[in-house]
């Protein structure tokens, strides 16, 4: 142990009472070490005093506002594995019944109705997707997540064109939030890290840094590099990006 | 008032009660006054820390406040069971290290002279002067040691938790405060001779 460890495990009463005694036995006869041990209480002294510095009540006033109102308001959205779960139950149920029946023959016209739905879901969301009101393109984001468990390369298309082109930001913000639900597919982590670069809503900035950092797209790091270092963003959306790519470092 | 939106959503009756560690796991359940009573029990030390580290009164302020903008904003990446504590004075030294790279300085570059003065007035003016003494040996210390020294003596973190903080060893975490002090009485007695 150094001198200043001993010196402070004294001070802070966490040495053994037999070690106390040779401490102030050597405090007695070495004059470096004895100033060294005043010098350290003194300090030690002025560290212990309360602290008085406090944030003006203004401020404190108006941060803790944050935490204020209602629960967080969400879209109420089915989470994927109860979908799956939902779906895993039908396919049983249906294998159940043909089993039960040994007909082959149903068997396989109950999976082409099952496809026919799961088309016709599918092309009734993604025309939704072209309707003229906002809310109802965000409806059909929904139904995507939510109804459709495997989605195909048309349905990922639909999402990334949405993305990069909708003029509505809740449309793109919840664009992104639905591909990050499809991010097996090989298409999605570059689309959200190209439209990172292009993107200029800061929302919807901070909607794509989280989804980047979610599906952890570490091409993404110059742009949010780009991002960090840029005049042009706030400061809010610089210190997301400056955190997102600490989390992908 | 109490909601009907299962148990994590109920209101806060006796907020004394409730572990930090549970309010998080309920503010991240999307009942936000959880995080109104975390902001309370931790505002003023973590503006303490900011302020020892960089001893300007709004920028402290303006940290503080993305400390809590963050915790809100990453709430969902809370795993349960952690500390809060810990988990908070990471996202704060994460705000301070963006904050300080994004403006290319460093901590010991953002100090202002006229708040190394100001002291607490009920105290005795040698005391007052001692203070203002020490806020300039630490302000000389580099940033790492007088990181270490805030947390562990001014904050009163055990080595274990403050080794967690700063993502090294709690052996690591002793040596360093043993050079910071040494280095701070150094500092902090040759100003004394100076002024003397």
């Amino acid at each position: 142990m150094t001198d200043q460890a001993l010196i402070m495990a004294y001070l802070d009463g966490t040495l053994p009472e037999e070690e106390r005694i040779r401490v102030e036995a050597r405090a007695q006869q070495d004059s470096d070490f004895r100033e060294s041990l005043e010098q350290t209480r003194t300090l030690f002294g002025l560290m212990d005093e309360p602290e008085s510095e406090a944030p003006r009540e203004p401020w404190v006033n108006q941060t803790r506002a944050m935490f204020e109102g209602q629960d967080d308001e969400r879209i109420p959205t089915i989470r994927p594995w109860y979908s799956a779960a939902a779906v895993a139950l039908v396919i049983l149920g249906l294998f159940g019944g043909v089993m039960f029946q040994q007909n082959k023959n149903q068997a396989q016209q109950i999976q082409v109705l099952v496809d026919q739905v799961s088309q016709t879901q599918k092309l009734l969301a993604l025309s939704m997707l072209e309707q003229p009101s906002a809310a109802q393109r965000i409806k059909a984001m929904n139904t995507i997540e939510r109804e459709i468990t495997r989605p195909d390369d048309e349905v990922v298309s639909a999402l990334i064109q949405r993305l990069r082109t909708d003029p509505h930001a809740n449309v793109r913000m919840r664009a992104a939030e639905a591909l990050v639900t499809m991010g097996s597919h090989p298409d999605v982590a570059p689309a959200l890290v190209d439209q990172l670069k292009e993107e200029v809503n800061p929302q919807v900035l901070i909607t794509l840094i989280e989804t980047v950092v979610m599906l952890q797209a570490k091409p993404a790091v110059p742009a949010l590099q780009d991002i960090t270092n840029s005049d042009q963003q706030p400061d809010v959306v610089k210190d997301r990006a400056a955190y997102g790519m600490g989390q992908l470092l | 008032m109490i909601r009907r939106l299962g148990s994590k959503k109920k209101a806060i009756d006796d907020p004394s009660a409730v572990t930090d560690e549970q309010l998080m796991d309920r503010l991240k359940a999307g009942h936000r006054p959880a995080g109104g009573i975390l902001f309370d029990r931790y505002h003023v030390k973590l503006y303490q820390f900011f302020w020892r580290m960089c001893q300007d009164r709004s920028l402290s302020e303006d940290l503080t406040q993305v400390t809590f903008e963050r915790l809100l904003r990453y709430r969902s990446s809370y795993q349960s069971g952690q500390s809060v504590r810990t988990w908070l004075y990471q996202i704060a030294r994460h705000a301070a290290y963006d904050h300080f790279k994004k403006n290319k300085l460093r901590i010991s570059d953002f100090t202002k002279a006229d708040d190394l003065g100001q002291a607490d007035p009920n105290h005795r003016l040698e005391d007052a002067d001692q203070q203002a003494q020490l806020r300039e040996a630490m302000k000389q210390l580099r940033p790492e040691l007088r990181e270490v020294l805030i947390l562990t003596r001014y904050q009163g973190m055990r080595y274990q938790e403050a080794a967690q903080i700063l993502d090294c060893s709690e052996g690591a975490v002793k040596v360093r405060v043993h050079r910071a002090i040494k280095e701070l009485r150094t500092v902090f007695f040759n100003l004394e001779n100076q002024s003397s």
